[in-house]
C-alpha cells in the first residue's frame, strides 16, 4: 500500500518582501498577500487531493514578525484540513521556537505538534503504520547537532524524519542543527523532510533528503517558482512530486543588447523579453533585467541616462501588462574598456582603490555605513560589497570622463 | 624631446619659414613685433590645435590667406624622430604625425607623442611669460598643487572635477546631521516606519489579555443568565396568580347581580322587532313629511300662475312685432328724406347767398303765387317795353339832326331885309299885337272886374264866419287868423285894380291909327321874308320841337324805367335780394325761391311725421317696457319678448305638470298615513306584550335582559378560564402582588444593567481581537518598511559607489601630494638658493596651504611680499623642479617669453648657468633683448628679425 504525503516547510507567513524598491503603491498589497496565496494554494491542494497527512517542517512563521492574522491563517488553514480529516506533523523552527513569547493560537485536533524533544508519532494509513520523527526548536538557536535523538528506523513500517537544519559545513546560512547527509542515511528513513534552507534541493535521492524550498520567495535571492513536494511512499520507495504554489516569482532575466542603437530598439527588446517571460510563465513575477552583450553603441545610449530613468522607462512600459511584471533591478554587464587617454586618467585611480583593504573599505564608507542611526538598517559589507562597488565606481568614473572628455 | 626644426608654411605674420634649433639651449631674439610670440605660439598651435574661432586665442591665420599651419620636426627620447604636420581644415587644422618608421598617425598618434597632455597642461609647466609668472602670486596650496601636479598626472582636473561632482552628489544623498539628503530622509521614513511598527507589535500584544477578558465575561454572561432566568420564571408565576385573583373576586359579584336582577319577561327578538317598525315608521313619517314637501313646492309653484294677463299681452306683442319693424323701417326712411330734404335745403341757400337764421323767415314767408309771378313779369316786359322805345326815340333823334343838318345848308341862299324895315316890321306885329291887345285888353278889364268883386266879398263874409265863431268860442287864435285871412283877401283884391294899363292900352291905340297900311306894306315885306325865314325858323323850331319833344319822352321813359326798376327792385327786396341782378337771373331766383320754400314745407312736412312715429315707437317701447318691468333696449326688444313669451309659456306647461303631481301626491299622502296607523298598532302590541308603556321603559326593560344574559356568559367564561387552577389565597391583594413582583423586576433590572456592561465590554473585546487579527495595517507597515529599507540600501550603495570614487581621487591626490611635492619642493629650493645666491634656504608650504620663502636667517615670507624679481625666481625655481621632476613622463622643451627682464645681473647669471646645467630639456627662450644672448654660453643664438635672410625659406 501506498502512503502519500505533502512536504512544506519554512512557510514564513505574512513576511514582506525585502529589497525591492519603488514598488508601485497599489500593488503592495498583492506583495503583502503572497504568502498567505501561496500558502492558500497548498491548503487547497490539500483539501482537494486528500493526501494521508502534511508534515510542515518549521519556519511557519517569520519569528521576530509573527503577526496575528498570519496565525489566524495558518489556524484556518488547520482547521479546513482538520474538517476534511488530513492530519499534519508539525515542528516548530529557529524562527518559531517554542521558547517565543507570542501568542499561541490553538490547532485542532488534527494537528500534531513536536515539542522539544525528538519523538515519535505514529499514524496508521490503510493498516500502513507510519512513523514520524521529529522535534521542535525550543528557542531560537540550535546550533548543536540533534541527529542522534532519531532513532535508527525499526523494521516495520514507514519512517519520516523532520528536521530543520542545515547540512553541517554550509556556511551560507546560519547554522541549525547541523547533520551530515550520512547520519540522516544511517538512519535509515524512507523520507527526510527537511526544512530551514528555503532553495529547493535534494541532498540525497532514495532515500530522498529533501528540503522543499519556500512557498513563497521573498527576496530576490530566492528566485523562481517555489512550492512543496506531494511525496508517495510505495514499497518502501519515496517518489515525490514538486507543487508549485508561489503567487509572484523573482527572477533574473539577462538581455543581450549586441546592435542596440536606440532606446526604441532597446524597449522593445526588453518589452519582448519580459512578455515572452509572461506568457510561459503565467504569473507574477519582479525580475532583475541584466544587459549582457553591451557594445559601444549600446553603451553610449545607456550612458545618455542614469539607470533610475532607463528603469522607470522601462517601468512605465510594463506597467499595464498582464500578469503583473515588475522589473526590480537593471544591471549592465559592461566592458569597461574606453580609449588610451581616459584610461590612463583611470588607471591611478582604480589602482590607488585596489589596494584597498577591508578596513580601509570600511573606513572610507563609514559614514554612512557606519552611522548610528543607519548601521541598524544596513548589512554589514562584504568583499563581494566592495567588489561590487568598486565595479561601479569603475562605471562612474568612465561615464563621468566620457561625459568631460 | 627636442624640436629640431620648424617649418612654418604660414602663420601669423611668417610664411615659408624654416627654423632650426638646437637641442640644448635656444635665444630666439628679436625686436619688439618681429615675431617672437608668433614663433612660440606656431610652436603651441600646431602640438595642441589651432584655437577655435571663437576663441579668445588668437588663430594667427595669414592675412595674405595662404596657407596656413606648418611642420614641427623634433626627436622624441619614446618615438624617435617624427614630424608634426598641422595644416588648415577643421576649426583645430588637421593635423599628421609622420613617424620615422613610415608611419603616419593622427590625433591619437599626437595625443601619444604628447604624453596626453592639453595645452593647458603644457603651459602650466613648460610654456611661460613673465605675465604667466606673475599669475603665480594668487594661487594657494590646493591650486598650485594641482597645477604643478597636474604634470604627473594628465587630465588631472578632470579627475578633480569628477571627484567635486562626487562630493556634490554625495552631499545630496547624505550628510552626517542633514535632513534632505536622499539618505537622511529615507532614514528618517524608516525610523518612522520602525515606530509605526513598533505601535503595530504593542497593539498586537493586547490581543491575549483581551482574549483572557473575554473568557472571563463570557463566564459572568452565563452566570448573569442563570439567575434572570430563575427571576424571570418567579416572575410568571406570581404574574398568573395576580392574573386569576380579579377574576375569581368578580365571579362572586357576578353572581350576586344575577341575583338580583327580577325575572322579566321580554319579546323574542323585541328590539329588532320593535326598532324595524320604527325604522319603517320612519321611513313613512320621513316619506310622508318628503311628499308634503313636494305638496308646498308644488303649490308654491301653482301661486305663480296670475300672469295670465302679462302673457296674453306678450301675445299681442307679437303679433304686433311686424308692425314694430315696419315703424321702424319708416321711422328709419324718414329720417333719410329729411336729412335728404335738408340737404336741398342747403344747396338752394347756398345757390341763393343767404342765410338760414336772418333771411330765412322772411324769404318763406314772402308771396310767391303766380300772381306775384306775373307781377314780376309785367314789370320785367314793361321794362323791355321802355327799353325798346328809348331805342326808337334815339333813333329819331338822329334822324332830326341829320334834317337839321339838312336846313342849314338852305338857309344860306336866302336874301335878308334892311335894318330899318326889319326894325319895323319887327316893331309892327308887336305894336299892332299892342293894339289888339289894347282893344282886347280894355274889353276884357270890364269883365274881369265884375268877377274879382264877387269872390273878394265871399272870402271877407267867410273870414266874419270864423271870426264869429273865434269870438263864440272864446278861440281868439282862430279869431286872430280870421283877421289875418280877411286883411290879406282886402291886400289882394286892391292889386287887382290895375289901372294904369288900361290907360296905357288905350294911349296906344290912339298912336299907331293911322300908319297901318304902310306898315302893313313894309311888313308885307320883312313878313315875306320873316316869313321864309320864319317858315324855315319854323321848321328848324318844328325840328327842334321835336327833337326836344323826343328828349322829354326820353327823359320820360327813362323815368318810368327807373321807376319800373324801382318796382323791380322793391318786388325782389320782398325775397330778400338786393339790388338788381340782371334781368335774365330774376326768374331763376323766384323759382329757386320757390323750390326753397318747396322744400321748406316738404321737409316740414317730413320732420312732424318723424316726430309722430318715434312718438309711437316710444310708446310701444314704453309699452313693452312695462309689460316686460324691466328696461329693455330698443334694437332687442322683440328678442326680450320672445325670451319672455317662452320662459312664460315654458312656466304656464309646467304649472299644467305641477297640478297633476300634486294630485297624485295627495294619493300618495293618504296611503302613508294608512300606513303609520298600522305601523303604530303593532308598537302598541309590543308594549303590551313587555307590558310597558314608553318606549324607554321597553329599551330598559331590554338592558335587563341583555345584562343577565352578558353576566350569563361571563360566569361561564370564568369557569372556562379557572378551571384547573389553583384556588388562591384571596385574602392577598393586588398590591401585595404588585410589591412582590416589582422586587424581582429591580433585581432584574440590576442583573440586567451588569449585563449590558459586560454585553458593551464584550463586544469591544471582540472588536478589538477581530480587528487584530484581521489587520493588515501591520503586515503592509512591514512591507513598506521593508521597501524604505531596500530603497535606502540601494541609496547607501549609490553614496559608496561615489564615496569611494571621491576618496580614491583624492588619495590618489595626496599620494601625488606626499610623495611627489615634496620632491619637487626641494628641488625648487635648491634652484631658489642658487638663484638667490644663497639669500633664501628654504620654500616651505604653510599650513594654510601658502608658499612661504625662508631667508639665511631664518625669516619666513609669504611669497606676495617678495620683491618682483624674487617672486618671478622663487616660481621658476618650481617650474623648473617640477619639469625635472617629471622628465621621464614629459620630457617636453621649455619655453620662456622674456621672463627674466626684471632680474638683475647677478641673478641672471646664475639662472643662465642653473639653464646651462639643465641639459634634460630643450629651452627656447624668446628675448628681445640683444645683450640677453651673452648670458649663455652655449646657446644658439637665432635672430628673428633675419632668420629669413639668413636661411631664406626652403620647404
Amino acid at each position: 500500500m501506498d502512503v502519500r504525503f505533502l512536504h512544506t516547510a519554512d512557510l514564513h507567513l505574512d513576511t514582506p518582501f525585502k529589497g525591492v524598491t519603488h514598488f508601485p503603491e497599489e500593488k503592495l498589497a498583492e506583495l503583502r498577500e503572497s504568502t498567505f496565496q501561496a500558502f492558500s494554494t497548498f491548503i487547497q491542494y490539500a483539501l482537494e487531493t486528500k493526501p494521508d497527512f502534511i508534515v510542515i517542517v518549521g519556519d511557519i512563521y517569520d519569528g521576530a514578525h509573527r503577526s496575528l492574522r498570519a496565525q489566524l491563517k495558518f489556524q484556518e488553514g488547520m482547521e479546513a484540513l482538520a474538517e476534511a480529516e488530513i492530519p499534519v506533523f508539525l515542528s516548530y523552527g529557529n524562527h518559531d521556537h517554542l521558547k517565543g513569547t507570542w501568542t499561541r493560537f490553538d490547532l485542532p485536533e488534527n494537528v500534531t505538534v513536536f515539542r522539544e524533544e525528538v519523538v515519535r508519532k505514529r499514524i496508521t494509513v490503510r493498516g500502513e503504520t507510519v512513523n514520524i520523527f521529529g522535534f521542535s526548536y525550543p528557542e531560537r538557536h540550535v546550533r548543536e547537532s540533534m541527529i542522534d535523538a532519531y532513532p535508527v528506523a525499526e523494521t516495520d513500517g514507514i519512517h519520516i524524519g523532520l528536521l530543520h537544519g542545515s547540512v553541517e559545513g554550509d556556511e551560507s546560512h546560519a547554522v541549525y542543527a547541523p547533520f551530515t547527509k550520512e547520519a540522516l542515511l544511517a538512519k535509515r528513513y524512507h523520507y527526510w523532510a527537511l526544512g530551514h534552507i528555503h532553495k529547493r534541493q535534494a541532498l540525497h535521492e532514495n532515500p530522498p533528503i529533501v528540503y522543499p524550498g519556500n512557498l513563497q520567495g521573498r527576496h530576490r535571492n530566492e528566485q523562481g517558482m517555489k512550492g512543496f513536494y506531494e511525496v508517495t511512499i510505495e514499497n518502501g520507495k519515496a517518489t515525490r512530486q514538486f507543487v508549485p504554489a508561489s503567487s509572484i516569482v523573482f527572477d533574473t532575466l539577462s538581455i543581450s543588447c549586441a546592435g542596440v542603437e536606440h532606446a526604441g530598439d532597446w524597449l522593445a527588446i526588453c518589452e519582448e523579453a519580459l512578455s515572452h517571460y509572461q506568457a510561459k510563465h503565467h504569473v507574477a513575477a519582479i525580475v532583475a533585467l541584466e544587459m549582457v552583450d553591451i557594445d559601444e553603441q549600446a553603451a553610449a545610449l545607456f550612458r545618455q541616462s542614469n539607470r533610475e530613468e532607463w528603469l522607470s522607462v522601462l517601468r512605465e512600459v510594463m506597467q499595464k501588462k498582464s500578469p503583473f511584471i515588475w522589473v526590480n533591478e537593471l544591471t549592465y554587464a559592461h566592458s569597461l574598456k574606453t580609449n588610451d587617454a581616459i584610461q590612463s586618467m583611470m588607471n591611478p585611480v582604480f589602482d590607488t582603490m585596489e589596494q584597498w583593504t577591508t578596513e580601509q573599505w570600511e573606513d572610507v564608507l563609514q559614514d554612512v555605513y557606519q552611522h548610528t542611526r543607519s548601521i541598524p538598517y544596513l548589512e554589514r559589507l562584504t568583499n563581494e560589497d566592495f567588489e561590487a562597488i568598486q565595479t561601479e565606481v569603475k562605471r562612474n568614473l568612465m561615464t563621468e570622463l566620457i561625459e568631460r572628455g | 624631446m627636442k624640436i629640431e626644426k620648424l617649418v612654418i608654411y604660414g602663420f601669423g605674420k611668417h610664411d615659408n619659414l624654416i627654423i632650426e634649433l638646437d637641442p640644448g639651449i635656444n635665444v630666439l631674439y628679436g625686436h619688439n613685433e618681429s615675431g617672437k610670440t608668433t614663433i612660440q605660439q606656431f610652436i603651441l598651435h600646431v602640438l595642441f590645435g589651432f584655437p577655435s574661432r571663437n576663441s579668445t586665442r588668437l588663430r594667427y591665420e595669414p592675412k595674405s590667406g595662404g596657407r596656413y599651419g606648418g611642420q614641427i620636426h623634433l626627436h622624441d627620447p619614446v618615438y624617435g624622430k617624427c614630424i608634426v604636420e598641422r595644416v588648415r581644415g577643421k576649426s583645430a587644422g588637421d593635423v599628421k604625425v609622420y613617424f620615422e618608421n613610415g608611419e603616419v598617425g593622427e590625433q591619437e598618434a599626437l595625443n601619444k607623442l604628447l604624453r596626453q597632455y592639453d595645452r593647458a597642461s603644457f603651459e602650466s609647466i613648460f610654456s611661460f611669460s613673465l605675465l604667466q609668472l606673475q599669475g603665480f602670486e594668487k594661487m594657494n596650496e590646493q591650486e598650485l598643487s594641482r597645477t604643478l601636479l597636474a604634470s604627473g598626472t594628465t587630465g588631472v582636473d578632470h579627475l578633480l572635477q569628477v571627484e567635486a561632482s562626487m562630493e556634490k552628489e554625495m552631499d545630496g544623498l547624505f550628510k552626517k546631521s542633514g535632513r534632505n539628503p536622499e539618505l537622511n530622509k529615507k532614514l528618517t521614513e524608516l525610523r518612522k516606519l520602525e515606530d509605526a511598527l513598533q505601535e503595530e507589535v504593542r497593539k498586537s500584544d493586547q490581543y491575549a489579555p483581551a482574549v483572557e477578558r473575554l473568557k472571563e465575561v463570557e463566564g459572568q454572561l452565563g452566570t448573569i443568565h442563570l439567575e434572570k432566568e430563575a427571576y424571570e420564571k418567579n416572575l410568571r408565576t406570581l404574574a398568573i396568580e395576580r392574573q386569576q385573583l380579579p377574576l375569581q373576586q368578580k365571579r362572586a359579584v357576578l353572581q350576586e347581580r344575577l341575583i338580583t336582577l327580577a325575572d322579566t319577561h321580554f319579546p323574542a327578538d323585541g328590539i329588532q322587532r320593535y326598532e324595524s317598525i320604527v325604522r319603517q315608521l320612519d321611513e313613512v313619517q320621513a316619506t310622508t313629511v318628503r311628499i308634503q314637501e313636494e305638496v308646498k313646492q308644488v303649490e308654491h309653484l301653482l301661486d305663480e300662475r296670475a300672469d295670465q294677463e302679462k302673457l296674453l299681452t306678450l301675445e299681442q306683442f307679437i303679433e304686433r312685432e311686424s308692425e314694430w319693424h315696419r315703424s321702424l323701417s319708416a321711422l328709419a326712411s324718414l329720417k333719410m328724406d329729411r336729412e335728404q330734404l335738408i340737404e336741398q335745403e342747403n344747396q338752394l341757400r347756398v345757390r341763393l347767398g343767404i342765410q338760414m337764421d336772418e333771411e330765412g323767415t322772411e324769404l318763406l314767408t314772402a308771396d310767391v303765387s303766380i300772381r306775384k309771378e306775373e307781377e314780376l313779369y309785367e314789370l320785367l316786359e314793361s321794362l323791355k317795353d321802355f327799353h325798346r322805345e328809348i331805342d326808337i326815340i334815339e333813333r329819331k333823334q338822329a334822324e332830326l339832326q341829320e334834317e337839321i343838318a339838312r336846313m342849314e345848308e338852305r338857309k344860306q341862299y336866302v336874301t335878308k331885309p334892311s335894318e330899318k324895315d326889319m326894325q319895323q316890321a319887327e316893331q309892327w306885329p308887336k305894336i299892332r299885337q299892342q293894339l289888339a291887345e289894347a282893344k282886347a285888353y280894355v274889353m276884357i278889364h270890364d269883365q274881369q272886374e265884375n268877377n274879382f268883386k264877387t269872390i273878394l266879398f265871399s272870402l271877407l263874409a267867410f273870414m266874419l264866419l270864423i271870426a264869429g265863431y273865434g269870438i263864440l268860442s272864446k278861440q281868439y287864435g282862430i279869431l286872430f287868423i280870421a283877421v289875418l285871412g280877411a286883411f290879406a283877401a282886402f291886400v289882394w283884391s286892391k292889386r287887382q285894380k290895375t289901372n294904369e294899363q288900361v290907360k296905357k292900352a288905350k294911349q296906344l291905340l290912339t298912336h299907331y291909327e293911322g300908319q297901318e297900311s304902310e306898315m302893313e306894306a313894309v311888313f308885307e315885306r320883312v313878313r315875306l321874308y320873316d316869313e321864309e325865314k320864319e317858315n324855315h325858323e319854323e321848321r328848324h323850331g318844328n325840328i327842334e320841337m321835336d327833337s326836344r319833344n323826343l328828349a322829354t319822352s326820353a327823359r320820360e321813359i327813362e323815368e318810368k324805367i327807373h321807376q319800373t326798376e324801382w318796382s323791380l327792385q322793391s318786388f325782389l327786396a320782398q325775397y330778400g335780394i338786393d339790388g338788381l341782378p340782371s334781368a335774365t337771373i330774376i326768374p331763376e331766383l323766384f323759382r329757386m325761391i320757390r323750390a326753397l320754400q318747396e322744400v321748406m314745407r316738404q321737409l316740414g312736412h317730413t320732420e312732424e311725421r318723424y316726430q309722430q312715429l318715434s312718438i309711437d315707437i316710444q310708446q310701444k317701447h314704453e309699452e313693452v317696457e312695462q309689460a316686460l318691468q324691466q328696461a329693455v333696449p330698443k334694437e332687442a326688444l322683440y328678442e326680450w319678448v320672445r325670451k319672455e313669451y317662452k320662459i312664460m309659456t315654458t312656466k304656464a306647461r309646467q304649472q299644467q305638470t305641477a297640478i297633476e303631481k300634486k294630485q297624485q301626491l295627495e294619493k300618495e299622502l293618504k296611503e302613508k298615513e294608512a300606513l303609520t296607523t298600522l305601523l303604530q298598532e303593532q308598537i302598541e302590541r309590543l308594549f303590551k306584550e313587555t307590558a310597558v308603556e314608553t318606549e324607554e321603559a321597553y329599551y330598559h326593560a331590554h338592558q335587563i335582559e341583555q345584562e343577565k344574559l352578558r353576566i350569563d356568559r361571563q360566569l361561564e367564561e370564568l369557569a372556562a378560564q379557572l378551571i384547573g387552577q389553583p384556588a388562591i389565597d384571596l385574602s392577598l391583594t393586588d398590591e401585595q402582588f404588585e410589591n412582590m413582583m416589582e422586587e424581582i423586576k429591580e433585581s432584574m433590572a440590576t442583573l440586567n444593567q451588569q449585563q449590558k456592561v459586560l454585553v458593551e465590554e464584550k463586544a469591544i473585546l471582540l472588536n478589538q481581537t477581530n480587528a487584530l487579527l484581521s489587520d493588515e495595517a501591520s503586515s503592509q507597515l512591514q512591507q513598506q518598511f521593508e521597501m524604505a529599507r531596500a530603497q535606502f540600501i540601494a541609496l547607501a550603495k549609490k553614496w559608496a559607489a561615489k564615496k569611494a570614487l571621491a576618496s580614491a581621487i583624492q588619495q590618489m591626490m595626496n599620494d601625488l601630494k606626499e610623495k611627489k611635492f615634496p620632491a619637487v619642493l626641494k628641488e625648487a629650493e635648491r634652484l631658489f638658493n642658487r638663484l638667490t645666491n644663497g639669500r633664501y634656504d628654504a620654500m616651505i608650504m604653510t599650513e594654510e596651504g601658502y608658499f612661504e620663502v625662508v631667508s639665511k636667517s631664518g625669516m619666513r615670507f609669504p611669497i606676495i611680499e617678495l620683491s618682483q624679481a624674487t617672486k618671478e625666481q622663487a616660481y621658476i625655481s618650481l617650474r623648473l623642479a617640477l619639469a625635472a621632476s617629471i622628465v621621464e613622463t614629459a620630457p617636453f622643451p621649455i619655453m620662456m617669453d622674456d621672463p627674466f627682464v626684471h632680474f638683475d645681473e647677478q641673478r641672471l647669471s646664475h639662472m643662465s648657468h642653473i639653464i646651462d646645467g639643465f641639459t634634460t630639456h630643450q629651452f627656447i627662450y624668446f628675448t628681445c633683448q640683444e645683450s640677453m644672448k651673452n648670458n649663455w654660453h652655449e646657446a644658439t643664438t637665432i635672430k628673428v628679425s633675419t632668420i629669413r635672410n639668413n636661411q631664406g625659406a626652403n620647404v
